[in-house]
């Protein structure tokens, strides 16, 4: 499976939803991101046979209000960085490919409705073909 | 059948959310947006229940922004491939992001603030302070309605990092 950075991703590590950038706001550091984030989403290259896809603290379905968002998936990291932050990345399954969509700080269950809400949206125009691609994680 | 009543349901919807966003006084170009793209994207409804269900103000101008992004999205109408960008290099990004947000801020507050520019431009003022406080990329059809506001060039809007979602 190739795995595709869309805009909302590219933009969400320049920003994040709390306007707290990610990266520029050292959220995460270079070496979680090296050593961690980025060999994590390469499993996605593997999906779904590596185990780590079995893990629902590492991968699970994306919801709305209870509800499953087609195609839609979150990936999950715990107490990440020095604020021990709650890190998300929606990533849409569509026709063999993983689109990575805009990452997100959880720090409330209402922030992370809006921040899925987004995500129904970003899946739409993904299926329809109106997304920006900055790239092929390989 | 019962998919024509769902979406009738929705459709009545967000059209009594818009009459109420027309009574909390938001831009009617920006409620407009609103209805017709909750009519095609159950996101933007979503969003529109929530800014109806909010608790705060900051909810509800946290919600209002993350609507107008999702209206921004909805405007590109074709697939299109980027430049890639090294990891290495996204910190310099969001910096050159920053100044050139910095320099057009100093536009807004020299012709009357964020809040003139929003009565100008009708993007409301949440979203435009989201947008000067990020570092998400400019969109260029943003960039647009805030240049066709202040009277500004080519030139004062003139950026490499921006987001083409026309």
């Amino acid at each position: 499976m190739e795995i595709i950075i869309t805009q909302w991703a590219l933009d969400s590590y320049l920003d994040s939803s709390a306007r707290m950038g990610m990266k520029h706001k050292q959220v995460f550091r270079n070496q979680e991101y090296v050593e961690h984030f980025r060999p994590n989403v390469l499993l996605l290259r593997d999906y779904p046979t590596a185990p780590e896809f079995d893990n629902q603290k590492f991968w699970s379905p994306a919801e709305y209000k209870g509800k499953l968002i087609r195609n839609g998936f979150k990936m999950k990291w715990h107490q990440v960085g020095n604020g021990l932050v709650q890190l998300r990345l929606p990533v849409a399954l569509v026709n063999d490919q993983a689109y990575m969509c805009a990452a997100y700080v959880k720090q409330n269950e209402k922030q992370e409705a809006r921040q899925l809400a987004k995500f129904k949206t970003q899946l739409d125009l993904i299926q329809r073909q109106r997304f920006t691609e900055c790239g092929r994680l390989s | 059948m019962t998919t024509t009543l769902l979406d009738s349901a929705l459709r009545i919807s967000a059209i009594r959310i818009g009459n109420q966003m027309d009574q909390a006084g938001l831009p009617a170009g920006f409620i407009g947006d609103c209805v017709h793209a909750a009519m095609e994207h159950e996101g933007i409804l979503d969003l529109m229940e929530m800014w109806r269900d909010a608790e705060s103000d900051d909810e509800r101008n946290e919600t209002i922004a993350d609507l107008q992004e999702s209206l921004e999205d909805i405007q590109q109408s074709r697939y299109v491939e980027s430049t890639y960008i090294r990891f290495d290099d996204l910190e310099q990004i969001a910096r050159n992001v920053m100044a050139f947000k910095d320099s057009l801020r100093l536009k807004v507050e020299a012709q009357g603030g964020i809040q003139a520019l929003a009565d100008k431009s009708g993007i409301p003022q949440p979203s435009l302070s989201r947008f000067f406080s990020s570092a998400a990329m400019p969109r260029r059809l943003t960039l647009l309605k805030i240049a066709k506001a202040l009277h500004l060039s080519q030139v004062d809007i003139a950026t490499e990092w921006v987001h083409d979602n026309s």
